[in-house]
């Protein structure tokens, strides 16, 4: 069958793939048209892709970066509204969409090449040579890019911020 | 891993919390995946037809039976990759933007041969501009008899010190923050000059690497490391680039592969990892890692790195990519750029490109 297994991937994968489009877009309707246009290549490549996770992480990054950089020149359309936020029912509801909308704009502030790195390999836990892959870079850029994120997002997260402990309190 | 990378990580987490897809996800990724499978035969079937009819009428060659199809209309050669770099290197506004292929210099606009083997699915030329900045990465391998990388070291900088804390005495080592792969060691330490350099090496012990550090000195701002490669057996090293304001980006994907190609102060070696192979790809070295994926230097300060579907062998790939003209018909879907594209919108930090408003 040509896409033998494709279904159980789609199964296995959708939430943490959802999650990382939206971190990377901090859109719930873009992360999902994001998905499902990474879906969609996937499934006519499946047959020929050895790691359909690595490639749908790499299409993802790529698809997220390129249409941020399209839609940071049309203000108007600007990425980074709630506007598509689902209503979220449940009773820590307020402090849940708190918590996301502090990160989402710790998370604006970043470059598209940052904050891919910063969803990659913090949240969707890849190896740096993993990262460098799903961005077409080099493990050298990636570890760069990560020190210039993680010193953005200290100005802004004071939580995150452990520059002021010793470096065997930071391991 | 340090504190604050686990609460990072747990903020991103947080931040999801209940983000979960919608019921019918599947239905909708396997209705569309039919969908775009049932176009792309269409738009493969009706190439071929078009170029088979082409080829009856003598247009253009079959299967690399030659340099490529005529350009009727040519095209203005791009900008010149040693243009801003080096001495003539001057800051500019931090900025990314989306570009034409026809505005890529020249040496980054590679692609392969259009002989049926792998498609173009989408292309991706960007340019990014910035403070000038360049020799920020030198990387040296050492290899077995197969080739197979066994130590590997990048150095990185000179750059302001942002891991040793000051009054640190200089050469002194530093562990940098992070979460390493098991066997590598990342380090940093201080120049004379209060400038910081960095290494990220596998397979070296702690000596080594303060040998390193005593050995590694500023030539016409530049890292150089005197006689430690030679004593260390490294059999390979890089060089660095002059130093840049603008990098160009070109990628291009398809169901059979995809290529990045990048201006890049590094080398390839930046690029590898112990256990990664140092292959000839025309009398040049590149790096191979595993059966699919292939970085190597096209010219100086280019660097293109190379994934192939399994049944196609990267170097044989590698082997045939070239320059194409702006104006390929396989570069058709490329997105153009919008108007009104420049760069009047610096941003506060050197280092960003424009955050959309929101």
């Amino acid at each position: 069958m040509r896409n033998e297994g494709f279904d159980e991937f789609v199964a296995g994968w959708s939430a943490r793939l959802l999650r990382s489009a939206y971190l990377l877009t901090g859109d719930r309707g873009l992360a999902e048209d994001l998905v499902q246009d990474v879906y969609e290549r996937l499934y006519v490549a499946w047959p020929r892709v050895t790691d359909p996770a690595a490639y749908a992480h790499r299409a993802l990054t790529r698809h997220a970066i390129n249409r941020w950089r399209s839609r940071s020149r049309r203000p108007v359309e600007a990425a980074y509204d709630f506007d598509h936020d689902r209503p979220d029912q449940r009773p820590d509801a307020v402090d849940v969409y708190h918590e996301r909308a502090v990160v989402v704009s710790a998370l604006r502030t970043l470059t598209a090449r940052q904050r891919a790195v910063v969803v990659l390999r913090f949240f969707a836990d890849l190896s740096e040579a993993d990262t460098a892959a799903a961005m077409g870079c080099s493990v050298g850029t990636v570890k760069s890019q990560t020190s210039r994120a993680l010193a953005r997002l200290r100005t802004i997260l004071p939580a995150i911020d452990d520059t002021h402990l010793t470096p065997e309190a930071r391991s | 891993m340090t504190s604050d990378e686990n609460t990072l990580r747990a903020a991103l987490a947080a931040a999801t919390t209940g983000l979960d897809p919608d019921g019918d996800v599947l239905r909708r990724a396997r209705d569309g995946g039919r969908r775009r499978l049932r176009r792309h035969r269409v738009q493969v079937g009706a190439a071929s037809v078009l170029t088979a009819a082409a080829a009856v009428s003598g247009v253009v060659p079959l299967l690399g039976g030659g340099s490529g199809p005529e350009t009727i209309n040519p095209q203005p050669a791009g900008p010149a990759l040693s243009a801003g770099a080096g001495e003539d290197c001057e800051d500019l506004p931090a900025y990314g933007s989306n570009i034409t292929p026809a505005e890529l210099p020249d040496e980054v606009r590679l692609l392969w041969p259009e002989d049926g083997r792998l498609e173009v699915e989408d292309v991706w030329p960007r340019m990014e501009t910035g403070p000038c900045s360049g020799g920020g990465e030198l990387g040296l391998a050492g290899v077995d008899a197969d080739g197979v990388i066994e130590r590997l070291a990048v150095v990185f900088g000179p750059e302001p010190a942002d891991v040793v804390p000051a009054g640190t005495a200089p050469g002194t080592l530093v562990p940098a923050p992070g979460d390493l792969e098991a066997g590598r060691r990342d380090f940093a330490w201080l120049l004379p000059d209060g400038q910081q350099l960095r290494v990220d090496a596998d397979g070296f012990d702690l000596a080594e690497l303060e040998d390193l550090a005593a050995a590694a000195t500023l030539k016409d701002g530049v890292v150089d490391l005197g006689g430690w490669p030679a004593a260390m057996a490294l059999e390979y090293g890089g060089e660095s680039e002059p130093a840049r304001s603008t990098q160009y980006g070109w990628d291009v994907s398809g169901p059979q592969g995809s290529l990045s190609v990048q201006t890049m102060s590094g080398d390839i070696y930046g690029s590898g990892l112990v256990g990664d192979r140092i292959v000839d790809l025309g009398g040049r070295p590149a790096v191979l890692r595993g059966p699919d994926h292939l970085v190597w230097s096209p010219e100086p300060g280019v660097i293109a790195s190379l994934t192939v579907a399994e049944g196609l062998d990267p170097l044989e790939v590698a082997a045939t990519v070239g320059p194409v003209p702006a104006d390929d018909a396989r570069l058709a879907d490329a997105g153009p750029p919008e108007p009104g594209e420049t760069p009047s919108a610096p941003t506060t930090d050197a280092t960003s490109t424009p955050t959309p408003a929101g």
